[in-house]
């Protein structure tokens, strides 16, 4: 169980999150939704140690940052580095000594390429298959379908549900509502640095209701293009 | 254009703002630190004109890096993006032509001017699309990417190496050893995405010691034929070989210790003053490390634990 109880982070003045408590267990997928700038990626980054906040995440299994895969929205890339080479590199850092990377190439990357060409896809794809290598046992993906193909898409989804099977804990943030609703077990509400509500399968209508500024046609309105 | 240029100027002066320095005093040291560096090279090497005349040339590409290049293509046509790399690369090489006419080598003047002129007519993007095989590959970081970035400039150190074997001058050798065992200081000069640390499932201490232990064996593959030569054919030299092996070695683990003690800022002043003091007073590099590598590992508590 991974619980998150008054966290707070602050940039300078501006207070990003304000008290976020949250309960994640195995085997849940938990989407985070909210609108852009809301926090999604600081509430991660804090969640996982990458950032100092206040307030505590605690988790039952040990060391969270030892066992957590963080999927970040847009992967940082080295330069001068292939495919192969990123994949030994993040697959070291939690110790593990894989000696070829190609029956595990599930996006069939071109591993023998610099990382650093790789389209906006290709670099989310690599990231993903080092987070899976890792053996984490949370999973923390940001905008995982962002820039993926149809098919990617359905992969990740499906990968998503193997972990989910494999009692993994799963938090994802996205805009894309309907994968979202397919997935989730739960969905956060983020809204002025709090949940501001959480909602399980079976109302995720009335959340996406919720999301929609009613005001929007008036504004593309008043664009008066 | 100008605006072009204007930015680039911009830039400069942020960059010694970022680094603490006032904008008056970093061109004066910027200056007197160049002109430091050209008079001992000429006062220690009897070839130093050759060697000089390169890293002229060499300079020149090193600044037009790939990224660089896309940004001008996306910006200007054509004509005007040829006209900014022929500029920049003039303005490059100036410093190196006036000392070399100073010295009245003004063939090598020359040269440079010619070289870097032809060379900024080349785009690097499709020679850096080639994958080169590096021994490096078993911990895949910064002497993989390093190499990577700069095997022209190893390549013309073991070039060097050997011509000065060639003509028996040991002098040009042991200056040249020294230079490429000092480069790797650089593979740690740009700290990485924090990302890249946090993964690590490590204490700082053990990540320090993995870091420390990776880039000394990286530093002894790197250097360690050029070492073998110079003792084989300069055997009468090799305690000077040896004494540079050990400062080097010393000097690299401070220069990957002060990255993470200043992490995630950007050491490079400071790793400059501590490769500099601790060459001309190897003492005050023994003394320093260990005070540096508490330093890092207190900083990197933040991320690893």
């Amino acid at each position: 169980m991974l619980t998150i109880q008054g966290l707070k982070k602050s940039f300078g003045k501006s207070e990003v999150l304000r008290g976020i408590e949250m309960q994640c267990k195995p085997g849940e997928i938990n989407g985070i939704v909210g609108v852009n700038g809301a926090g999604k990626s600081t509430l991660f980054q804090c969640i996982i140690g990458l950032q100092k906040s206040e307030g505590t995440v605690d988790w039952t299994g040990g060391i969270i940052k030892n066992q957590s895969g963080l999927l970040p929205t847009d992967p940082p890339m080295l330069s001068r580095i292939t495919g192969a080479e990123y994949l030994r590199l993040v697959t070291q850092a939690r110790g593990l000594e894989i000696a070829d990377f190609q029956n595990q190439n599930i996006f069939d990357l071109p591993l023998d390429r610099f990382v650093e060409n790789y389209s906006t896809g290709m670099k989310k794809k690599i990231a993903l298959t080092g987070v899976l290598l890792q053996k984490n046992d949370i999973f923390i993906l940001d905008e995982p379908f962002n820039g993926l193909d149809l098919q990617s898409n359905l992969i990740v989804v499906e990968i998503i549900r193997k972990l989910k099977s494999m009692r993994k804990i799963i938090l994802i943030s996205s805009h894309i509502f309907s994968l979202l609703k397919d997935i989730c077990d739960q969905v956060h509400y983020l809204k002025d640095g709090r949940i501001d509500r959480v909602v399980s399968s079976g109302d995720f209508d009335q959340l996406e209701a919720v999301m929609t500024d009613a005001n929007f046609m008036n504004r593309v309105k008043n664009l008066d293009l | 254009m100008q605006y072009y240029f204007q930015l680039q100027f911009k830039r400069a002066i942020r960059f010694t703002e970022q680094i603490g320095l006032p904008k008056a005093l970093a061109a004066i040291l910027l200056v007197l630190g160049f002109l430091f560096a050209s008079h001992i090279l000429f006062y220690k090497l009897a070839s130093a004109v050759h060697i000089y005349a390169l890293l002229g040339v060499y300079a020149t590409i090193a600044n037009a890096t790939p990224d660089r290049m896309q940004l001008l293509s996306m910006l200007f046509d054509q004509k005007k993006k040829q006209f900014i790399k022929l500029t920049e690369s003039l303005l490059i090489t100036i410093p190196f032509v006036g000392f070399l006419c100073f010295k009245g080598a003004f063939i090598h003047a020359a040269a440079v001017v010619l070289l870097a002129l032809i060379f900024s007519l080349f785009d690097r993007k499709r020679l850096n699309a080639i994958i080169i095989p590096t021994p490096f590959g078993s911990q895949p970081f910064e002497f993989i990417i390093g190499f990577r970035k700069n095997w022209l400039f190893i390549l013309l150190a073991f070039g060097v190496v050997i011509i000065a074997i060639a003509v028996g001058n040991a002098n040009l050798g042991l200056v040249v050893f020294g230079i490429n065992f000092l480069v790797p200081i650089a593979f740690y000069g740009i700290p990485e995405e924090e990302f890249y640390v946090w993964n690590h499932a490590k204490s700082a201490v053990t990540f320090l010691n993995q870091k420390l232990v990776v880039g000394l064996q990286h530093s002894l593959i790197l250097n360690g034929p050029l070492a073998l030569l110079l003792i084989v054919f300069f055997h009468e030299q090799w305690w000077v070989v040896l004494i540079i092996l050990a400062l080097g070695m010393m000097v690299l683990a401070l220069g990957i210790l002060s990255k993470y003690a200043y992490y995630p800022n950007m050491p490079e002043l400071f790793q400059g003053m501590l490769v500099v003091g601790s060459l001309a007073f190897p003492p005050l590099g023994l003394v320093l490390l260990p005070i540096i590598y508490r330093k890092a590992a207190s900083n990197l508590n933040i991320l690893l634990c």
